[in-house]
């Protein structure tokens, strides 16, 4: 194809290309009862194994942003016995997750004892993990954690964070894009729309949320 | 100085004072052999009929003695040990000089002022019963008793801890941190983390727990790293000797945080660290051998150097006894003073009053720097302070 850049409108989009990239986000995101509507109604092909791990998934999802770290890293292991096993760095991150939950309940003791028998073999592999423990046992010097410089530690941006690498490590266990279409379509957009900017009489740099306003 | 000569001439002294020695005994036994062989001889005949001509026997006695010569032999090692002692001596008379009061002027100093200052001395080193007797005997008991009650304290609190027991100290730091606080002092911080450690080491968590958010989370914020490392040792309680962190028991750590914790006792009552009696003596000690031999070269002029303000010799102290800067004006190769303060000119450069009130004719011209093309006004001149 030997189309000018700027020209982006002439280009041809496919329908099935576009239902493609939806079906990705719905299932990458565990939204199963959508995800069925959304096939049943554009007579796509139904992805054989794809629903049932959804649903797994979504249930591992759903308890571990819930509070119940445990229980999440219970079902993982029944899904896969060696997802969680070869990958401590995710492991160690659910753990201290639960042990934030005991901090928040205001449940010291069981904090302490939780710590000094999941957390504390980490720090005999490894010097971040030992780092990264002091900042967590740092929440219990304060009644009330949110008064500790490593507040951040009980935000929801870091509980998301931990969850999201949960769902990829498991998609990615499957084979399955960790990454869904549309994200790596609008990263890749906003390069190029970066790159192009820099030329003369270029379009000025993407912006998801300015192109969801003008539209 | 260097004493490993003197030490050497000493060893060599002793080894010939045991060669000579044993010389001499070895001749000695040898005379006494000769005389007992004699003297059974003699006794023998007595019981016999036979007569026995004394005379010969005597004779045959002193032939033997003669024959062994003892003079001779103990004369050798007797000389040398004499030859030993005599360069000793001289090395001795060399190394340490006898007339140091060669090297002194008289000062007129308040008696009272330096009764304050050895008591002082005594306090601060914690003998407060010579500093008390002292102190009546020179009849000053009253004054005694202000001085040495805060040392009594700082005494206490350290022998507190030398069992290990920080209570006083805490107690200490606790009545005084807004004062450690403005000093930037920390040891309030290091004491209660020295405490908190040895909570943990009794096996006590939910009380190491407690002390921790009653008394750690406050320096949090400024001290983010080591309140991290102290809560990370929670997980460790009853085993903090086989943790990662088994350095913060260290007895060390004791012996450091008693010096830290003096040196701020001192800060705080307005006193240096080192009793000053004590840092006089030590400088002294220093200065001493250069000024005996700047008073050998001045040995026909006495009364010069008793009249000296400045020493015209360098003398050199180490950085420890430097509490002060000194300015030494450039022009005119003398030590700024009271009335004579280094002074900054426009152009940045540093001369003294004197230099510049010299140079600009007393004010009244304007004079280029020394060391810049510059035109000065002395008028503009401001003095510094160090």
């Amino acid at each position: 194809m030997d189309v000018d850049p700027r020209q982006y409108e002439q280009i041809a989009i496919n329908e099935n290309d576009v239902n493609n990239i939806i079906l990705s986000y719905l299932i990458h995101n565990c939204y199963k009862e959508s995800s069925e509507s959304f096939i049943s109604c554009t007579g796509m092909k139904q992805p054989a194994d794809h629903l049932e791990n959804m649903e797994k998934r979504k249930r591992i999802f759903h308890h571990a942003l819930e509070g119940n770290v445990l229980k999440a890293i219970e079902l993982t292991g029944q899904l896969a016995q060696d997802i969680l096993e070869n990958n401590n760095d995710l492991l160690f991150d659910l753990l201290s997750l639960h042990f934030v939950d005991l901090v928040c309940s205001k449940k010291w003791t069981e904090a302490l004892e939780f710590a000094q028998t999941k957390l504390s073999p980490y720090s005999v592999k490894e010097q971040k993990y030992m780092d990264k423990i002091e900042g967590f046992m740092s929440l219990l010097a304060y009644e009330n954690p949110v008064e500790c410089p490593m507040f951040h530690l009980i935000g929801l941006d870091y509980r998301q964070q931990v969850v999201d690498s949960l769902n990829q490590t498991i998609l990615a266990h499957f084979n399955l894009p960790i990454h869904t279409a549309m994200e790596r379509l609008i990263q890749q957009t906003s390069v190029v729309r970066q790159c192009l900017s820099q030329e003369d009489g270029g379009p000025p740099p993407f912006s998801l949320k300015d192109f969801l306003k003008s539209r | 100085m260097e004493l490993s000569a003197i030490k050497d001439a000493f060893d060599r002294v002793t080894k010939k004072q045991k060669l000579s020695c044993s010389k001499t005994q070895e001749a000695i036994d040898l005379i006494r052999q000769e005389i007992e062989s004699v003297l059974d001889t003699l006794q023998s005949v007595n019981n016999t009929d036979h007569e026995l001509d004394y005379k010969t026997v005597l004779n045959e006695l002193k032939a033997s003695l003669l024959k062994i010569a003892p003079l001779s032999q103990m004369e050798g090692t007797q000389k040398e040990l004499n030859l030993a002692l005599t360069k000793y001596g001289k090395l001795h008379e060399k190394h340490f000089n006898p007339d140091i009061s060669k090297a002194y002027r008289n000062v007129d100093i308040d008696i009272h002022t330096l009764n304050q200052i050895i008591a002082n001395h005594f306090y601060r080193q914690g003998l407060f019963e010579i500093g008390d007797h002292f102190m009546s005997v020179v009849g000053e008991l009253e004054s005694a008793a202000i001085m040495k009650s805060p040392f009594l304290e700082m005494y206490q609190i350290l022998e507190a801890m030398q069992n290990l027991n920080l209570e006083p100290a805490l107690n200490w730091a606790a009545t005084n941190g807004d004062k450690l606080a403005q000093s930037g002092s920390d040891i309030v911080l290091k004491l209660n983390s020295m405490q908190f450690v040895k909570i943990l080491q009794n096996g006590s968590r939910e009380e190491a727990l407690h002390y921790a958010r009653t008394h750690l989370s406050p320096f949090a914020t400024s001290h983010m790293t080591d309140i991290q490392k102290l809560m990370g040792c929670l997980l460790w309680t009853g085993k903090l000797d086989r943790s990662p962190y088994h350095a913060l028991l260290s007895a060390s750590n004791w012996d450091k945080l008693a010096e830290e914790l003096k040196r701020q006792f001192c800060n705080l009552l307005g006193q240096s660290y080192n009793s000053p009696l004590s840092v006089t003596v030590a400088a002294g000690v220093q200065v001493l051998p250069p000024l005996l031999k700047f008073m050998n070269v001045m040995a026909g002029k006495k009364h010069e150097w008793q009249s000296m303000n400045q020493l015209p010799v360098l003398v050199e102290l180490d950085r420890e006894f430097q509490f002060h800067s000194i300015f030494v004006c450039p022009v005119s190769k003398e030590q700024a003073t009271e009335d004579n303060p280094p002074m900054l000119m426009s152009c940045g450069h540093v001369l003294c009053k004197q230099s510049i009130l010299k140079m600009s004719k007393n004010s009244t011209k304007m004079f280029k720097c020394p060391y810049c093309p510059f035109d000065i006004d002395a008028a503009q001149c401001k003095q510094l302070y160090f």
